[in-house]
């Protein structure tokens, strides 16, 4: 097939991974497998609010596993990435640096 | 899409990723953990030459450090709120201890390093297997003797066979868990310098 026929690498982005602070969740629990929500909010500089919207969104496609806990008194609420989660992350970044190839072949 | 926009958003999550990876140490704190293992095997040998004391020093120490960096994950995890939790270590400590049985007066550090291995599977992380490979059978040969023999020859090579006592270097064992211990130290400040960048 030609470069022409292949399918363009837009088609491999998934919206609901493509969103910037989604994908800065799953790319940093892909490293770390796990974290609790203070050390996701803190390391993508989001608020409370917002981050608990976007793990709702992740999870309700089975991309990340909530767990809420305890430590001590204090409530913990862990998130786990899936393998689902794994595999939309590697297609997103495979498609982002397919597109980047493209813009690079044609300058 | 501009391209500007794509590229900046694969740079900064590569940034995310190496900030997280350098937060988790998940390569030098066990590499930190086998050179202090390494480094005391060569300072019981200093010290008692080539009876076999250090027997009991792998038996215990082998699994007793896979189970300190357990706790060191375990309370960075804590501290942090970062990690899968330290459940690999504590199967390592087991699986050392099992095979330090057959291998305590033979190959302990092949033991230690098995567990270390199994550690790397679970966890993915192809820096630490490579190293447990490498040291496990660079560390299995040192307690076989063969770098003891390979020095014992350098040396005659170099200050004749007078330099050495009874025709044994004897200071070939702790020269050889010595180069062992400063390889194992590489490994863990490469590591490190990874995490940190």
């Amino acid at each position: 097939m030609s470069a022409s026929q292949s399918p363009h690498p837009t088609s491999g982005l998934n919206d609901a991974v493509h969103q910037r602070a989604r994908l800065g969740v799953l790319t940093v629990l892909a490293e770390t497998g796990r974290a609790d929500f203070p050390y996701l909010r803190d390391m993508l500089g989001l608020t409370d609010g917002n981050l608990g919207r976007h793990l709702e969104v992740l999870e309700g496609l089975g991309l990340v596993e909530l767990t809420k806990g305890h430590q001590g008194r204090r409530p913990r609420t862990w998130v786990a990435i899936t393998r689902e989660g794994r595999s939309a992350l590697a297609t997103e970044m495979a498609a982002l640096r397919a597109l980047l190839e493209r813009f690079d072949a044609s300058d | 899409m501009a391209s500007l926009e794509i590229s900046g958003l694969v740079a900064e999550q590569e940034r995310l990723r190496a900030r997280a990876r350098g937060q988790r140490r998940q390569s030098s704190a066990p590499l930190l953990g086998l050179t202090s293992l390494v480094a005391g095997a060569a300072a019981i040998h200093l010290v008692a030459g080539d009876e076999v004391v250090d027997a009991p020093y792998w038996l215990v120490g082998g699994p007793l450090v896979l189970l300190v960096v357990r706790a060191w994950h375990a309370r960075n995890e804590r501290r942090l709120g970062i990690g899968r939790g330290p459940g690999s270590y504590g199967w390592a400590a087991a699986l050392t201890t099992v095979l330090m049985v057959p291998a305590i007066l033979m190959v302990p550090m092949a033991a230690v390093c098995a567990g270390l291995l199994l550690v790397a599977v679970q966890q993915r992380n192809g820096y630490l297997a490579r190293w447990s490979v490498m040291l496990g059978a660079l560390g299995s040969l040192a307690n076989l003797g063969f770098w003891d023999n390979r020095l014992y020859e350098l040396n005659n090579w170099l200050h004749g066979y007078q330099a050495t006592r009874e025709g044994y270097f004897e200071h070939a064992g702790t020269l050889s868990l010595g180069l062992l211990t400063v390889l194992s130290a590489y490994a863990a400040a490469r590591a490190a310098h990874r995490e940190r960048v």
